[in-house]
């Protein structure tokens, strides 16, 4: 079985991260191994300062391991340089961030193609028709002219998702992507993953602190103290809130 | 307020390193300009220069008007590096403003620190400009340029070189840091970030038509001189004025003038992501775009300006005077000799728009940390982050440099036109003299400016992790 046909996207195996040197050191992630499944919304839980945002670094190839290997799709990360690494990111992973996820000077248009112009990649008729459809399918059809500063927050993590999907990458990760949302368009943000799982078979990897986010996911990995705590499947948030809690108590 | 001040100064006194550059070479200019009264003067006595008082006074004049072209070139960079400062200071000044510092205390802190790196500078361009001006002095005395009579340097006058660089300084520092400090403690704490809107119309209604008037009535009154002298020399009492209305008008319009220019140049530096995004970026602040430019236009206009006119004055007369006999070979080399001087004295405020230059890139490129960081993320190498720096200084090089060229040639061959057209053996009408030297110098020039001050803010925009993007704060 090649790495294309597996049903594993990325992988982490004895990832660990520590910072500074000597006294000072701070040991962020300790011997992590983890599959993240294709077509799949997996959600990484875990109180602040537990490692799941480093965690999401490493995996996204934002920030190297100190030991241990990561492996998305084909390539394992470790033996890449910087410029490797960038491209990776810009041909295989897709972002969505907490805040701050366009481009103030670009229209909303320009912030979604804007992978495809990283590349050098003219834009085809074919690549326009599908942003167009993911545009008018999340609402945003009449605004493709905007700058991100015109849109509501939800419109704008929206505009983002647009962008990780138009590429079709490998693995599509969202930092805490409800964060600066009301509750309503959190929610909203939340389907539009799911349904890009479902649907397109996307992979995501959802990081959050929040059960009602998690909830949604088909698989929930909690995070503590830079360990692996509990690897639950789909439940709800009532549960996930409860397992989260657990955690914080007996930390 | 003196204790934050020296607190400051003591810790963090690199940041004013450009600052205390600046203050530097205008004290070492306004010493020369106060010296060089001083040595023609002792120079003419019993020196070759006698018989050009006309000339002498001309320089005069010129070399002060100069001395106020570098200085308000001086105060708009130094403004702008205490925008700067003031942004990298931004956290913490939301916080001393949340603990319960007043504005007004904290831009009293502001200028104390103008004050001394004012102070410092100055001292230090003061020492530096006598030493150049003694040393210059002895070596044109030893080749035999000059007749060896011995010079006093000390005038009073020379507090001048320091009241001015402390006075710039410190109010550039509370011009620069008006934005920020007179904003509530949450706002200065959002200013450590982009502004999510541009601010588009820095220049008021009544002030645009102003600035239109004196632009275009200023050219009017120029090209009319230009006229009349073909006919009168009292044209050049038209062109001149008209000439300077038109240009200040320029400069006090430059808000209005620049960004137009620099959204067409912005499609110089070829397609790519890189270019486009440096343009939109040069664009999104489009005053201090200008800011940014003013001080190379100013310096190339009136390099060129002087040189065409002069290189056109030396082409048409250079035929009369054969005829006319040896006096006026020797006006001719004076006026080499002038537009030489008048060059150097130039070059100060070309110095210091570039190091302006460098102060706008580094501003804009610590305002996009984030922008900078998410760019990397989504798949930005740093040599493409690198790239967009390069093309946005190029951009503005271009623009200041282009702008500068074509005023220049324009001033220049309207003011000699208006002065010597009417005089019988020239003859009327002629094309402007522009030695390709001139062009090519400043493409070069611009050419070196551009990449210069694109090395340190592009070292510092490919040192941001693409992390920075995902911090919540």
């Amino acid at each position: 079985m090649t790495a294309s046909e597996s049903t594993i996207v990325a992988s982490a195996r004895g990832v660990g991260k520590t910072y500074g040197t000597g006294e000072g050191v701070v040991t962020a992630l300790r011997h992590i191994d983890l599959d993240i499944e294709r077509g799949k919304l997996t959600a990484i839980m875990g109180p602040s300062g537990s490692g799941k945002s480093t965690l999401m670094h490493m995996l996204a190839g934002l920030d190297t391991p100190t030991s241990g290997r990561v492996i998305v799709g084909e390539s394992d990360l470790s033996g890449l340089d910087d410029d490797q690494l960038t491209v990776l990111r810009r041909r295989q992973i897709g972002f969505v961030f907490q805040a701050f996820n366009l481009v103030p000077t670009l229209t909303v248009m320009g912030n979604v193609l804007l992978p495809f112009e990283l590349d050098g990649v003219k834009p085809t008729a074919e690549h326009f028709a599908r942003v167009r459809t993911l545009l008018a399918g999340l609402g945003l059809g009449a605004m493709e002219g905007r700058r991100p500063h015109e849109l509501s927050g939800g419109q704008q993590q929206r505009v983002a998702i647009v962008r990780a999907l138009a590429m079709q990458p490998s693995l599509i990760f969202a930092d805490e992507p409800t964060g600066s949302l009301d509750s309503r368009s959190g929610r909203e943000v939340l389907s539009i993953l799911r349904q890009s799982t479902s649907e397109f078979g996307q992979s995501v990897v959802l990081v959050t602190h929040d059960p009602v986010a998690a909830s949604y996911a088909d698989r929930v990995v909690f995070i503590a103290d830079g360990r692996i705590a509990r690897d639950v499947a789909a439940t709800d948030a009532k549960s996930l809130s409860e397992i989260a809690l657990d955690l914080e108590v007996r930390a | 307020m003196i204790a934050l001040a020296l607190r400051e100064l003591r810790h963090r006194g690199s940041q004013h390193t450009s600052s205390l550059l600046v203050a530097i070479i205008t004290a070492v200019f306004a010493t020369m300009v106060i010296e060089l009264e001083t040595v023609l003067s002792v120079q003419s006595v019993g020196g070759q220069f006698v018989s050009h008082g006309f000339v002498r006074a001309l320089l005069g004049i010129l070399s002060v008007l100069f001395l106020f072209v570098a200085i308000f070139v001086a105060c708009i960079v130094t403004a702008n590096t205490f925008g700067i400062i003031m942004t990298g200071r931004a956290k913490h000044i939301a916080l001393l403003r949340l603990l319960g510092a007043t504005s007004r205390a904290l831009r009293g802190s502001i200028a104390i620190e103008g004050i001394v790196v004012g102070f410092v500078g100055s001292a230090a361009g003061l020492i530096l400009g006598l030493l150049i001006i003694a040393g210059t002095y002895q070596a044109l005395v030893d080749n035999g340029t000059f007749v060896p009579v011995p010079i006093n340097l000390g005038t009073p006058l020379l507090v001048t070189p320091v009241i001015v660089g402390i006075l710039s300084t410190a109010g550039s520092a509370w011009f620069g840091s008006r934005k920020l400090l007179s904003a509530s403690p949450l706002e200065a704490a959002g200013h450590a970030q982009e502004p999510s809107v541009a601010m588009l119309r820095s220049i008021g209604a009544r002030n645009r038509v102003a600035v239109l008037v004196m632009f275009f009535g200023g050219f009017a009154l120029l090209l009319a001189g230009a006229l009349i002298g073909l006919a009168s020399p009292l044209g050049v009492l038209i062109a001149a004025p008209g000439g300077g209305i038109s240009f200040l008008g320029f400069v006090l319009g430059a808000n209005l003038f620049i960004p137009p220019i620099l959204k067409r140049v912005g499609a110089l530096t070829g397609p790519g992501v890189s270019s486009a995004l440096a343009s939109a970026n040069a664009l999104r602040y489009p005053a201090r775009a200008s800011r940014s430019t003013i001080g190379l236009i100013i310096g190339v206009t009136l390099v060129t300006m002087f040189t065409v006119a002069g290189q056109s004055f030396v082409a048409e007369t250079t035929p009369v005077a054969n005829n006319a006999g040896a006096a006026s070979g020797s006006d001719k080399i004076f006026l080499h000799l002038t537009m030489g001087v008048l060059d150097v004295l130039i070059g100060f405020s070309l110095v210091i728009a570039a190091i302006g230059l460098v102060n706008s890139l580094s501003l804009s490129v610590l305002q996009r940390r984030r922008e900078i960081g998410l760019l990397r993320a989504l798949g930005f190498t740093r040599g493409q982050v690198r790239r967009m720096v390069l093309a946005e200084s190029v951009q503005l090089t271009i623009v200041g440099g282009g702008v500068g060229l074509v005023l220049g040639v324009v001033y220049g061959w309207a003011g000699v036109l208006a002065a010597i057209a009417s005089d019988g053996h020239i003859g009327g009408f002629f094309w402007p003299t522009i030695p390709a030297w001139i062009i090519g110098s400043i493409i070069a020039g611009a050419l070196v400016i551009s990449i210069v001050a694109s090395v340190l803010p592009a070292r510092r925009a490919t040192r941001i992790a693409p992390m920075r993007a995902l911090a919540a704060d």
